[in-house]
């Protein structure tokens, strides 16, 4: 369990972050969605400790973050970033090695890793060289990595944190992407995913957090925060809202049902 | 869930994969490469030793001096006096330039990085001119002990010197950031080099002959007290690069990922900057600048067996230790009885390579 409590960050003058509040909840998939600049992957990287905020402060499982040595925390959660080039030629397999928790027995660490590229659906790259696959391939390679993570940490409820892990994949692969994330959540992890796509939000999350200027701006289950209002508000575009049951889906203006 | 086979250390020969050399294999290699450089060195020279008197010798010595047979005499009084120290020396200082390179490299998530781009060598070398035009008669004056002794001293703090400007200038707010390093080391460079040409301007002629064939490298004073000043900075560089190798592998992915998956990156930063510049700084005043050389070496090791760090490190430094070995070996009897600058040799050798490698990886990355 991650939280923050009043965090904000400022760097030279600039609120980059408002003073903020989120706890992220065990079993629950919340997405972190808002316009460029909003603040999110801001508030993600405070959240998995990469920077100190200005003020305020995380606490994980209860111990304050700056408290936890980097190989403790790595075991409390793994974290997908947004770019991931690799320096070297290093193969997909020893990309995805990168993430195991040191210390696995050989027999475990293969079968873990095997696993994780078969959820990514790079089963059949592990030997290929990491910068020849194309972006999208590089992002599940990546994500193995983070699979690795979660599966070597000796216990099955770490926290999940994903910054834009649909960008550059396709269709199906961002379907794969956010069940992956449902699962982490279901063996009881805490997930955090900053999506872009209000429609995949809305379908795989059971919490979406609004950011806007570096505040968090509405906070609820999907049906409750994407309206057309906070659209509006918001992103500053006119665009439908549609329900059906539970779900919700953001339509061009003019096209829901009557 | 357990049914991986146990062994397989190389997943990477599935269909595909790049040819490797195994770790094994390549240690092997570069063991007895090591081996047979050392052999030739201690062979070659103005008195050629066959290897099988070579091997007598140093069995013998083995038991003391009082052991060797009388018939080996000369030979052992050439081997143990003059050529021994002088491999040690190439093999000490080749080990660690190449290891720091390899460090190094890691460290910047950049193959072209090189101990001498981030200010160190340049540090070393303008204590050195320094000590040279300025320091060293007065100090000879006082006792020759201080004099033979200075110079490598005042390369060595001259590096550390720059080490530390540069680790203050790249560091703000507890993180280092490495363009800001590499920017500061640019500009430290630049600084030494302009410190450097001015005393090179205000030189006698015998102390700019002094000057100029110790930046372009050399073994040639190698003595016992040379090696005993470079083996504990050496053995250092080689006790702390196992360590550092999961935490540069992961590095790979950028530091933020680093640190993602559990290496306290600012430690592993701290720890390889200290380490390399007390190896560069030791070798630098023991042997001079030698160019290129801690630049190709792990770029050759990478070439062969993947950029794993595991296998990177302890594998550069064996082919360093082999390498400038054989490249002092070239360095004496090329142009015998004169001496061809070490750094001569590993440039005209590694620049090409480089260049080569460069034509190569932008074909290859399609860049």
């Amino acid at each position: 369990m991650i939280a923050a409590r009043s965090v904000s960050l400022t760097i030279r003058g600039r609120t980059i972050l408002a003073p903020s509040d989120l706890a992220l909840r065990p079993g629950t998939v919340t997405a972190l969605v808002g316009p460029n600049g909003a603040g999110k992957s801001t508030l993600l990287k405070i959240l998995s400790g990469e920077i100190r905020p200005g003020s305020g402060e995380v606490a994980v499982d209860g111990t304050d973050i700056r408290a936890i040595a980097p190989a403790a925390l790595a075991r409390l959660r793994a974290v997908l970033p947004q770019s991931g080039d690799v320096a070297f030629a290093f193969t997909v397999d020893e990309v995805v090695r990168i993430g195991l928790a040191p210390g696995i027995p050989r027999a475990t660490a293969n079968e873990i890793v095997r696993r994780a590229l078969a959820a990514v659906d790079l089963a059949d790259r592990a030997a290929q060289l990491s910068p020849t696959l194309s972006g999208g391939e590089q992002q599940r390679a990546h994500l193995a990595r983070v699979l690795a993570q979660l599966w070597s940490s000796g216990r099955g409820d770490a926290c999940l944190l994903l910054d834009e892990p649909t960008a550059s994949l396709d269709l199906a692969h961002q379907l794969l992407v956010l069940k992956l994330a449902q699962a982490q959540a279901a063996a009881g992890g805490a997930v955090l995913a900053v999506l872009h796509d209000l429609n995949l939000a809305a379908m795989a999350a059971d919490r979406v957090v609004v950011m806007s200027r570096g505040r968090i701006v509405a906070d609820g289950t999907p049906a409750q925060v994407i309206t057309r209002e906070m659209l509006g508000a918001v992103y500053g575009v006119s665009l439908g809202v549609e329900r059906r049951g539970n779900r919700v889906f953001v339509l061009p203006a003019g096209m829901e049902a009557a | 869930m357990t049914t991986a086979p146990p062994t397989e250390a190389v997943p990477a020969e599935e269909a595909g994969g790049p040819a490797r050399l195994s770790p094994a294999l390549a240690l092997t290699g570069a063991g007895i490469a090591v081996a047979v450089a050392a052999l030739l060195s201690l062979a070659v020279g103005a008195i050629p030793i066959p290897p099988s008197r070579v091997i007598a010798v140093l069995i013998q010595s083995l038991g003391g001096r009082d052991a060797i047979d009388p018939a080996l005499a000369g030979d052992a009084l050439v081997i143990l006096d003059i050529r021994l120290p002088r491999t040690a020396l190439a093999m000490l200082v080749g080990a660690a330039t190449a290891l720091s390179g390899g460090v190094m490299q890691g460290l910047f998530r950049n193959p072209l990085a090189d101990p001498s781009l981030v200010g160190v060598s340049a540090g070393s070398a303008l204590a050195a001119a320094a000590w040279i035009v300025i320091g060293g008669s007065l100090a000879a004056s006082i006792a020759p002990v201080v004099g033979t002794l200075g110079l490598p001293l005042a390369a060595f703090a001259g590096g550390l010197v720059a080490s530390v400007i540069l680790n203050v200038m790249a560091t703000s707010g507890g993180r280092t950031s490495i363009v800001g390093m590499l920017l500061a080391g640019i500009a430290i460079n630049g600084l030494a080099g302009a410190g450097t040409g001015f005393l090179v301007f205000i030189a006698s002629e015998q102390q700019l002959r002094d000057f100029t064939f110790w930046t372009l490298g050399s073994l040639a004073g190698a003595t016992w007290i040379k090696v005993l000043l470079v083996l504990p900075f050496a053995v250092a560089v080689a006790l702390v690069a196992p360590m550092l190798a999961r935490g540069l592998d992961a590095v790979a992915l950028g530091e933020s990922a680093a640190f993602h998956v559990g290496v306290p990156v600012e430690r592993l930063k701290r720890i390889a900057i200290v380490a390399v510049a007390g190896a560069i700084g030791a070798a630098v005043a023991v042997s001079g600048v030698i160019g290129f050389f801690g630049l190709t070496v792990p770029h050759i090791v990478r070439l062969a067996c993947g950029p794993g760090h595991r296998l990177l490190l302890p594998a550069s430094a064996l082919l360093g230790a082999a390498l400038l070995t054989l490249a002092d070996v070239v360095a004496r009897t090329a142009g015998a009885p004169a001496e061809v600058p070490l750094g001569v040799i590993t440039a005209a050798v590694g620049a090409p390579l480089m260049l080569w490698l460069l034509a190569a990886r932008r074909r290859s990355m399609g860049e």
